[in-house]
């Protein structure tokens, strides 16, 4: 079968709100870390914060595809990512942080920033930036309305905190 | 207020101590507050938040950030009871050995110390008086503590690489990955305290770290590199695969499915029911089960831990 027809809630409820909390905390920060680097002119801090971005990128992505119904922790998480083909081609496209000059840095930053793209337009949730001071109220808003749909669906809370990396 | 210097380690984000304990305001008034995280440690840039710990009296335990606005500067707030530093302290033995990588806890079997926390500490500064958190004996203490869970990290990931590559796949992502633990131990053993992944480019340069040495941790996509990059930084010799056992995490839930025994783990995975992994990772490999030993590795059924006292041995005969 092809799509459409709308989408399970449950997915909306859960894997879904779950990466779209997972991009705001996590993928969000990190992209701010690569912007504030290349801002003050330091290449390596800049490069390797990319790696950090694809890094936290797949895991989004593993967690919209359903793959962890729950958290994994820390050790399991970063076996299953390192051993995916996908994310290790991502990678080793990134230069090396160190000596990296800052036309690296900027191709880098470039490319995750498509990437982080891409992946925020599957997102079915949007969740504004945490961290600025416009942003951090309708946040908590948001995780309030994904909590109302999942008592309508009889699904338990969401430990929105567990999800974190 | 006490007047007094201000703190350079603000200037990086535009504020001064004054202001920033104007705006804390009462959330600062009842305990006593530190810097900490990156600008702390003397890194950080324009983006970067303002992460302060406060210490309570009679706070039963840590309490979650609470988050609170300088012009458009974060500051982080977490709360600590004032005991808490003391309950580090207490949880490291004396033991340390000096070896060319840096000073390492010893004889530390079951520590339970707060590690992350720990390092933010190292370079912690009162907000009110400009004097540092732990003073300098007791930084030595926790910094010895700190490489010896860095070398822990270090040789759990190493592990998991040289399983993978056992078993015929290993991407050079898991080696690069263990590489910046050898990075995070070797800036650690230098004395280059800060939090996060991305400063190690950085810290490794400050720490005047071998560039050749650490190009290779960082590209590392085979075990000759990262042995040949930990060389060159000063460890001795390690054999991963000796070194780390594996362990079966409690809350396996036995599931039967007709004539199919799965394991159902504690993230909800369920993986086949099949024989016992207990014991160092290098009988898994002689047994050929590393691919199995891998996939529930990856599934969280089976975790990694350094074998403390083989690891003592090990820098004893290094020294």
């Amino acid at each position: 079968m092809t799509g459409g027809g709308g989408q399970d809630a449950a997915w909306v409820a859960g894997p879904g709100a779950a990466a779209a909390w997972i991009y705001a905390v996590e993928v969000q920060s990190a992209l701010a870390d690569v912007d504030a680097a290349a801002a003050a002119d330091d290449p390596e801090t800049c490069v390797e914060s990319c790696t950090v971005v694809l890094t936290k990128l797949a895991y989004c992505a593993a967690v919209h595809s359903g793959r962890y119904a729950h958290p994994p922790p820390e050790l399991a998480m970063l076996a299953d990512l390192w051993l995916d083909p996908d994310l290790d081609a991502e990678l080793r496209a990134l230069p090396l942080p160190v000596q990296a000059s800052m036309a690296q840095a900027e191709q880098a930053r470039a490319l995750v920033h498509h990437r982080a793209g891409r992946l925020a337009e599957l997102l079915p949730i949007e969740m504004p930036v945490l961290r600025s001071s416009a942003g951090f109220f309708p946040s908590v808003r948001v995780a309030g309305d994904v909590e109302s749909l999942r008592r309508r669906l009889d699904l338990p809370p969401l430990d929105w905190m567990s999800w974190g990396m | 207020m006490t007047a007094g210097r201000d703190l350079g380690q603000l200037e990086r984000v535009g504020l001064t101590r004054a202001e920033l304990l104007a705006a804390g305001g009462s959330l600062l008034d009842h305990g006593v507050p530190y810097l900490v995280g990156s600008l702390a440690a003397g890194l950080g840039n324009a983006g970067s938040d303002v992460d302060v710990h406060l210490f309570v009296e009679d706070l039963a335990e840590p309490t979650p950030p609470y988050l609170f606005f300088v012009r458009d500067v974060p500051v982080d707030v977490e709360q600590y009871p004032a005991r808490y530093p003391g309950t580090l302290l207490a949880a490291v033995p004396p033991g340390r050995i000096r070896l060319p990588v840096g000073t390492l806890a010893t004889g530390i079997g079951g520590r339970t110390g707060p590690r992350a926390t720990g390092a933010r500490w190292m370079t912690a500064v009162g907000l009110q008086d400009g004097e540092p958190l732990l003073g300098q004996d007791n930084r030595a203490v926790v910094a010895a503590y700190l490489c010896r869970c860095a070398l822990d990290d270090l040789l759990r990931r190493w592990c998991l690489a040289a399983l993978a590559g056992s078993a015929g796949f290993a991407p050079v992502s898991v080696w690069a990955g263990a590489g910046r633990a050898l990075i995070e131990l070797a800036v650690c053993g230098a004395g280059q305290w800060a939090s996060g992944g991305k400063w190690r480019p950085v810290l490794a340069r400050r720490a005047g770290l071998p560039p050749g040495a650490v190009r290779l941790a960082f590209g590392a996509g085979s075990d000759e590199d990262l042995a040949t990059a930990a060389r060159g930084l000063g460890l001795p010799a390690l054999d991963p695969l000796e070194l780390v056992r594996l362990r079966t995490v409690a809350d396996l839930h036995p599931v039967r499915l007709g004539a199919a025994r799965w394991l159902l783990t504690p993230t909800r995975r369920l993986v086949q029911d099949g024989e016992e992994m207990d014991g160092p990772a290098a009988r898994v490999v002689r047994n050929r089960r590393s691919g199995s030993a891998v996939e529930l590795l990856r599934a969280g059924a089976l975790t990694l831990e350094p074998d403390d006292e083989a690891v003592d041995r090990i820098l004893a005969s290094a020294r």
